[in-house]
């Protein structure tokens, strides 16, 4: 089914989604993307990791009002983390797309590295604003939800912000896709460019010991 | 299709295959080749933009850094004979430099394209902005002409790579070999210490 106005958006999406996990930045067994079109919501349906590999047409996502209303795809095929989408949206005008991604650096980084709360209010140092949920909110859950989008609230947002759940994955938001995928990727780039450094050091260390 | 747009679809291309490999990250990225009547320019987000969506029409005319165009307006007029410019940071050279290592030695890519060692390259970064551009790049061409090299390269002490070169794929290639170099150079510092470990 074609709805005219959201045929690039879905088009765009599929792409990108193949692009996100071919660069690393999201895994085999969970994660969805979507793009904000107005007052809907284009977005991954449920299973894109595991059913298809992150291989999908313009003609698997589905596109959503906000307010809950399918305009195209099935039900079924709708994931359960959308609502944390949703409400995303609507409580921050000025995004228009969201990625969560299951990326392996990011949550290493905020279970070794760093503390609840706000990591980097702006894109410096690590490419998108960060913060990080506390531990013992599990995802998929109201108090996780309620936390991401309090902590968000307190960082830029526009040019990439990334909420990171402990053990789970992130939650990415920016203005539109191209620079959601730029927050996401120079964020992982800057993540593993610490920890060679580090190893870097280490075999130096080693090395003249 | 205009030429103009062909161009830009060319360097959307080329910036793709860096990209998707990893050599070429978002960070600092800019891509020009020579048009009829000027330079046509992609940097970071636009380039991204170009690559992801094919029916992209309209790129921003060029870099909102003054001083990226500076220098690659320099490198465009210093090589007639090339046609297009790469620059951008080198992900793991970078890394390298910045953690207190030399460059690492020359691959056979590299040493087949003239390029002998990363060394004779390096650039403070101060030499890449403002009013000692021209003469920087006056002095890349000079290296390049004295080491029998079709491409002019130049490389900041902090990690930041300059490539002019003709075709685009072989600027391309030019670029590339610096981060692969790197890349390898890593990789070996690190199997060297576990080795070391046994």
């Amino acid at each position: 089914m074609n709805v005219q106005g959201y045929d690039d958006a879905r088009r765009l999406l599929a792409r990108v989604a193949g692009v996100l996990y071919d660069r690393r930045l999201t895994e085999l067994v969970g994660g969805n993307m979507s793009l904000r079109i107005g007052e809907a919501v284009v977005m991954t349906p449920t299973k894109a990791s595991e059913a298809r590999g992150w291989r999908l047409g313009a003609a698997d996502v589905l596109v959503q009002r906000l307010d809950g209303e399918l305009l195209v795809g099935e039900e079924a095929m709708i994931s359960r983390e959308i609502r944390i989408h949703r409400r995303l949206y609507q409580t921050f005008p000025e995004i228009g797309c969201i990625f969560h991604l299951h990326m392996p650096e990011a949550i290493a980084a905020a279970v070794a590295r760093w503390q609840p709360g706000v990591v980097a209010a702006t894109t410096d140092p690590y490419g998108a604003a960060v913060v990080v949920l506390e531990r013992e909110l599990r995802a998929q859950t109201e108090p996780h939800d309620a936390r991401a989008v309090e902590l968000l609230g307190q960082v830029s947002r526009a040019e990439g912000a990334i909420a990171i759940g402990s053990m789970h994955g992130t939650f990415g938001v920016a203005r539109d896709l191209p620079t959601n995928v730029r927050a996401a990727d120079v964020f992982r780039q800057r993540l593993e460019a610490d920890l060679l450094a580090a190893r870097l050091r280490r075999a130096r260390a080693g090395s003249s010991a | 299709m205009s030429a103009e747009s062909k161009d830009r679809r060319a360097l959307g291309a080329i910036f793709g295959r860096l990209f998707e490999n990893e050599f070429a990250t978002l960070d600092g990225i800019a891509l020009s080749c020579r048009t009829h009547d000027g330079i046509e320019y992609v940097e970071g987000l636009a380039a991204l933009r170009l690559w992801l969506d094919d029916r992209v029409t309209t790129t921003p005319a060029e870099p909102s850094d003054p001083a990226i165009v500076a220098l690659h307006e320099a490198c465009h007029a210093a090589a007639p004979g090339h046609d297009t410019v790469i620059s951008g940071w080198s992900r793991h050279l970078r890394i390298l430099l910045r953690a207190g290592f030399p460059p690492p030695p020359a691959t056979s890519m590299l040493r087949n394209r003239g390029v002998d060692g990363l060394a004779a390259h390096l650039v403070e970064p101060m030499a890449l902005q403002g009013a000692a551009v021209r003469e920087t790049v006056a002095r890349a061409q000079e290296v390049a002409v004295t080491g029998g090299m079709r491409h002019h390269l130049l490389i900041s002490t902090d990690g930041y790579v300059v490539v002019s070169g003709a075709p685009p794929t072989e600027a391309m290639a030019h670029w590339h070999n610096v981060e692969l170099a790197a890349r390898v150079e890593c990789l070996r510092i690190e199997d060297a210490a576990l080795l070391g470990e046994d």
